[in-house]
């Protein structure tokens, strides 16, 4: 069937099949990689995108549900070539090692700390729970994620 | 209503939020001919009906955690809802879906049968009710025929003063349950768990506050799985059980 959908302020129209998952769509037709396939069970979160402006698991959504919807990847918040407020503290503190869970960190950390649901060391790490990182030990990552909220006005 | 039997005789299978199926058709788990998208047909929603609470069967796990009216009119729901999957999938998924999906560790059914009330179902027949209590049959299965579709729930509310907690042990946060507990208190003392993950469905206890964790931890008959043992299994359902009906205690009501 046809999609029809907007990736990144792109318009898209594609053939797609049924059973086709939004990641698999977002990589292999959307050309945009910046999505991860990591678990593909809705568990790691390195698939993580904003569908209408909530995060998901893009591995646990089919592409024809996000038919007439609009896609922002992590490409979507530095499209002018600078870093995100949150990317940026990521980067300062060493909080980026392999890089494969970054993009469902910080979509992930955006909407929870614009939820006001990121307050003390606690809910941080609550709020990065679905999100698995093999290589940091999660210690920078939480770090940086305090930042962002400081920058942004406490929870 | 009845938009399965336009599947006439092919499997069909009904998808909403699609945190389970999806995950399921990727593993090859679920291989069915047709699937019917239900996520856009506003069923969701949140009121109050003659004195219960309609939950639309597309409501998402985020409202009843995060909406303030839902977290007023459901505490428990919304206690329970924060240890659903992730956040992630708790945007997507639906109230409706993890009955209907019926996983026996899914902390909502124990929610459903807290509260009880009735899963209100559509299908070719027109409408009929099925008592929560009776809506989980086993692993993976419920009283809906394979032509009807769960549109909403009726939990009962209970009365003035009660008191609610839950409680959840799993091996990650945000993990599927290795068991897990609601608790309901009445003012007078009568106190209700319900316990997850122990069983092939949420199994009810009614009694006394101090007498139900022990009577849990001796009526489940959990099995070992590839995780823990099944002895150990049961010791965490009387844990859970105490938690919850401490948390309980502890809510302001």
């Amino acid at each position: 069937m046809i999609l029809d959908l907007v990736v990144n302020g792109r318009r898209l129209r594609e053939e797609v099949e049924p059973h086709v998952t939004l990641l698999r769509f977002l990589r292999e037709q959307a050309g945009a990689t910046e999505a991860k396939y990591g678990c593909g069970e809705g568990v790691c979160g390195a698939c993580t995108v904003f569908l209408d402006g909530l995060a998901v698991n893009s591995c646990s959504v089919l592409a024809v549900q996000a038919e007439g919807g609009r896609v922002e990847t992590v490409s979507s918040l530095a499209d002018d070539g600078s870093l995100h407020p949150l990317q940026q503290e990521l980067v300062e503190r060493g909080a980026v090692q392999c890089g494969f869970c970054t993009p469902g960190i910080v979509l992930g950390s955006i909407e929870a700390v614009r939820l006001g649901l990121v307050g003390d060391r606690p809910t941080i790490r609550r709020s990065l729970a679905g999100n698995l990182c093999r290589c940091t030990g999660y210690g920078k990552i939480i770090e940086a994620v305090e930042a962002y909220r400081d920058r942004e006005g406490p929870a | 209503m009845s938009i399965l039997a336009a599947a006439d005789g092919r499997d069909a299978r009904l998808i909403a939020g699609g945190q389970s199926l999806v995950p399921m058709l990727s593993l090859g788990l679920a291989r069915p001919d047709v699937l019917i998208d239900v996520s856009r047909l506003e069923l969701d929603g949140i009121k109050e009906v003659d004195g219960r609470v309609r939950i639309g069967a597309t409501t998402r796990h985020r409202t009843l955690e995060l909406e303030p009216g839902a977290r007023r009119l459901l505490p428990l729901a919304a206690e329970a809802a924060r240890h659903v999957g992730n956040p992630r999938v708790r945007n997507r998924g639906t109230f409706g879906g993890s009955l209907a999906h019926a996983d026996p560790a899914a902390e909502l059914p124990v929610v459903a049968v807290a509260h009880g009330g009735d899963a209100v179902v559509h299908g070719p027949a027109g409408e009929r009710r099925i008592p929560l209590e009776q809506f989980f049959l086993g692993y993976l299965e419920t009283a809906l025929a394979p032509v009807e579709v769960l549109v909403a729930v009726e939990l009962e509310q209970p009365p003035k003063g009660t008191r609610v907690g839950f409680h959840e042990e799993a091996q990650r946060a945000d993990d599927f349950a290795l068991a897990c507990a609601a608790a309901v208190v009445a003012p007078d003392g009568e106190a209700r768990v319900v316990v997850g993950g122990v069983g092939d469905r949420p199994l009810r206890f009614d009694g006394a506050v101090d007498e139900l964790p022990a009577v849990v931890e001796s009526a489940v008959e959990p099995e070992e799985d590839a995780f823990v043992s099944a002895a150990f299994r049961r010791r965490l359902a009387g844990v859970c059980a105490r938690r919850a009906l401490a948390r309980a205690q502890e809510d302001a009501a």
